[in-house]
């Protein structure tokens, strides 16, 4: 169990890296020049220019850049915006606990929709309950957050009234944004948990608990569904990752604050540095949530945890 | 909630097929007809947008801007006076050339890595995985943003943007496929007589993963255009005469409080198709792979 989990923690570590250089690679294959647009067009003479190239280190060869770009990162500097010269991490953290708020909460809506409904659908199997249950999560899949989004907006906002549209003071200014990002991953685990049950109820095993004449209720709530929600598990890593990109979209459209709303932004005002720092936290909490996932799931189901042994 | 008896099991299990559940399959088919014509009819849209469209793409209606639904404009006019179910019949061009042109070339690069990786083994397969998990670091939309802001803002950037962020995804299901496909005796045997290995992969190993690939392709095209939309949606698409559905939601979006039907539309009508492509995916699904016939 031990060597799992190191083994697993330098295998992220690893990952996060890679993430890390993947996204300095893209950002430095851009056509234009750093230096112009943080002048953004202002008149300035060659000396000046000389000398911001020299202050960002962009006169070194690329693969020096490269090391003092990782080393900057592990020692926790992000680098500066362009438009606000304030340090990106202070940027980033300060707007943090918002976007985890939203992703919580919508986690929450994904999973007590998710679940509940995706067993509902699964021992109502094909009744009418069932296919009013996949079709909702088929909407939820194929519908554009910031489209449900509006929607939410125009219902209960402008036409109702009954809860804020914008903004990110208090509770009820997070559950019309955590509705719209959550329904989408409702859809998923909808699926997935419905499928999954379904697979879980043909095992033998649980032809072996009826044969030893235990009642269909307790098969089906003590081990159907233990097992069956092993994968809805893995699902759940998954769409923390869609959570928080997501947000990128929910944010703006709900006018949050967030580190979604940071990006979308930043991408206005082709703020780099902003982006790159925000997609760094994102893949590290991204590859954290997952690792964790990763060693519960071998506490879980003792199998995983005797073939790693 | 009731709790699944003995034999409703057995009907999932078996064969027989339950008068019932006929009549909920022929339902389902009902579905998949249904939405097989929907997807028909956009592609159509985005072929011959002139034939169908009740007005040009450019023409403006100066003095009805804003206009809401009526028999003249069924999807009422957006404020620069434009006819919205024009707009909306214009925009599937770029919208499904944005789907399935991702999908093709990031079924193609993932399928590619997949493939090496899942025949190669070894080492190969241990450096393209790793790769992958990099890609996969990042969530999607995000890697698609990152990519599409580096690039610049066209419609080929959009298109590569998203087909670099679906890669992992195609690759490490094609990877599965072909490394179970692999350890079957008929490969074994088709070694043994002695094919080479790339006539083998060819003859034996790709047809048993065509399924996958189309129903991960029906499916792609549906996410695609979903990301594009929202990439277009956050600034990053084509500033175009003819937008595509997620620039024309962004631009009605400033007028949601006075005038709901200019991103009511445009997001139907990226629901509507997402919507389809998605039925017939699951439809080819059931139908391709016996296991997840349930």
């Amino acid at each position: 169990m031990k060597r799992l989990v190191i083994q697993r923690l330098f295998s992220a570590i690893g990952v996060v890296l890679g993430a890390c250089a993947l996204v300095f690679l893209i950002l430095y294959m851009l056509p234009g020049d750093p230096v112009q647009r943080m002048l953004d067009g202002a008149p300035a003479d060659e000396n000046t220019i000389m000398h911001l190239r020299e202050q960002l280190g962009l006169d070194l060869p690329l693969h020096q850049q490269f090391l003092n770009y990782m080393g900057n990162l592990l020692q926790g500097d992000f680098g500066h915006s362009f438009v606000t010269q304030e340090p990106v991490l202070d940027r980033i953290l300060e707007q943090l606990p918002a976007t985890i708020q939203l992703t919580v909460m919508s986690m929450g809506v994904a999973v007590v929709f998710g679940v509940t409904l995706g067993i509902l659908s699964a021992l109502k199997s094909n009744t009418w309950i069932d296919f009013l249950v996949r079709v909702v999560s088929l909407f939820g899949v194929s519908m554009p957050t910031f489209w449900s989004g509006i929607l939410l907006i125009l219902l209960f906002g402008v036409t109702l009234g009954w809860l804020p549209t914008m903004g990110s003071e208090g509770f009820q200014s997070l559950i019309l944004p955590s509705l719209a990002l959550g329904f989408v991953s409702a859809g998923y685990i909808v699926r997935m948990v419905r499928n999954s049950v379904l697979e879980t109820i043909q095992d033998p095993y649980v032809t072996t608990l009826r044969a030893k004449g235990l009642s269909d209720g307790k098969v089906t709530y003590l081990h159907v569904f233990r097992n069956a929600l092993i994968p809805a598990i893995t699902m759940i890593g998954v769409q923390v990752g869609e959570l928080l990109a997501g947000a990128v979209v929910i944010e703006t459209v709900f006018s949050r604050q967030g580190i979604g709303r940071l990006v979308a932004d930043a991408i206005i005002t082709q703020d780099f540095p902003v982006v790159q720092g925000v997609v760094i936290v994102t893949a590290v909490v991204y590859v954290l949530v997952n690792f964790t996932i990763d060693l519960s799931y071998s506490a879980i189901d003792p199998r995983i945890r005797r073939g790693a042994g | 909630m009731r709790v699944l008896t003995s034999e409703k099991i057995q009907m999932n299990a078996s064969e027989n097929i339950h008068p019932k559940r006929k009549r909920r399959r022929a339902l389902s088919d009902v579905g998949v007809w249904v939405a097989s014509v929907i997807v028909f009819i956009f592609i159509l849209c985005a072929l011959l947008p002139g034939w169908i469209a009740p007005y040009g793409p450019t023409e403006l209606f100066q003095d009805r801007t804003l206009q809401s639904p009526s028999l003249s404009h069924w999807m009422g006019t957006d404020h620069y006076g434009r006819d919205v179910l024009t707009m909306v019949i214009h925009g599937a061009r770029d919208s499904l050339v944005i789907g399935f042109a991702a999908v093709a070339i990031g079924l193609f690069a993932g399928g590619l890595v997949g493939a090496i990786a899942g025949y190669a083994g070894g080492v190969i397969e241990g450096v393209l995985m790793r790769l992958i998990d990099i890609l996969m670091a990042i969530p999607g939309v995000l890697l698609a943003l990152v990519i599409a802001l580096a690039l610049g803002p066209s419609l080929q950037n959009l298109i590569l943007a998203i087909a670099i962020a679906a890669i992992p995804g195609y690759a490490r299901v094609i990877r599965g496929q072909v490394k179970s496909t692999k350890q079957r005796p008929y490969i074994t045997a088709s070694r043994a007589i002695g094919l080479n290995p790339i006539r083998t992969f060819k003859r034996h190993i790709m047809p048993n993963v065509y399924a996958p690939i189309l129903v991960m392709a029906t499916v792609g095209v549906g996410s695609s255009l979903l990301v594009g939309a929202g990439l277009s949606f956050l600034g990053l698409g084509v500033i175009k005469e003819i937008p595509d559905w997620g620039t024309l939601l962004s631009q009605g979006r400033n007028y949601l409080t006075v005038a709901w039907w200019t991103v009511t539309f445009p997001g139907l009508a990226i629901t509507l198709f997402v919507l389809s492509i998605n039925i017939v995916g699951d439809y080819l699904r059931d139908r391709l792979d016996p296991r997840r016939s349930i």
